[in-house]
């Protein structure tokens, strides 16, 4: 079993053209974030879920591999919940 | 763009930009808060007076790199013999001075241009009043913690430059 993950209510993003300032209500801070990050925000602003749900999501977005977004997605993943832009939601089945 | 409240339109903006390119490892970077970069600065005075260095008097305020102070001058009490040269605590602003340093009652001391030190005793009574200002320059000395521990050649701790001026201390007047 995995734990869902979504975005915070209240997490803000601005757009700078080639990355995105994103202000997280529960750290304070504000990060700096490149495209795809953002993306995995998205989706799980969406629908709450896990890493491989998410990697799902956008590899159907651009036809890409599933498998090879995940692997480019773990050190972000942790990044994401220490810095308050991603919290627990609830617990489902994993993948 | 609030990610919780915003339109459609908007967003969704982040991945249809991936649609367009390839997927990229996603970079998450911490910008540096205010708060930390002060407490930095702060740091920046410790190390200066890990290695104490004093600075000449200088004769002019202009384009100096280091915090100072200006003195003043009265005539000597023989007439004739020049002038005695002084430095007050009025000159130090609200910068805190050490006790260590001077006793908490004392309002200025003479100082010798020749040798860059204080000299004779500490003075509790008022500035002379005819005292005036010189275009003489003395270097401040602070203490890890921003006190002032001395000036020029005397005390110790050491003279703060450059961008250790951002770890003065001041105190509320």
């Amino acid at each position: 079993m995995t734990v869902a993950l979504r975005t915070p209510a209240g997490v803000r993003a601005i757009d700078l053209g080639p990355v995105w300032a994103v202000y997280s209500p529960l750290s304070g801070q504000t990060l700096i974030l490149n495209t795809e990050a953002v993306a995995i925000l998205e989706v799980l602003r969406e629908e709450p879920g896990d890493l491989a749900h998410v990697c799902n999501s956008l590899a159907g977005d651009g036809q890409h591999d599933a498998g090879e977004i995940e692997a480019r997605c773990h050190g972000a993943w942790k990044q994401l919940i220490d810095a308050g832009l991603l919290e627990p939601s609830a617990a489902v089945e994993g993948c | 763009m609030d990610l919780q409240s915003d339109t459609t339109d908007t967003k969704f903006n982040a991945r249809r930009r991936l649609v367009r390119g390839s997927f990229s490892v996603p970079a998450v970077l911490t910008l540096a808060s205010g708060s930390a970069l002060a407490a930095t600065s702060v740091t920046c005075l410790a190390k200066a007076t890990l290695t104490p260095s004093t600075a000449p008097l200088q004769t002019s305020s202009g384009a100096d790199t280091f915090m100072r102070v200006q003195l003043l001058a009265r005539p000597e009490n023989d007439p004739g013999q020049g002038l005695r040269y002084l430095v007050t605590r009025a000159s130090f602003g609200a910068i805190p001075v050490s006790t260590s340093f001077w006793l908490a009652s004392t309002l200025w001391q003479r100082f010798n241009i020749s040798t860059n030190q204080l000299i004779n005793a500490q003075r509790n009574i008022a500035v002379p009043g005819d005292a005036t200002p010189v275009n003489y320059w003395v270097a401040l000395r602070l203490d890890p913690l921003g006190n002032i521990v001395g000036l020029g050649a005397s005390g110790s701790g050491s003279v703060v430059g450059s961008s250790c001026w951002t770890s003065i201390r001041t105190t509320q007047p």
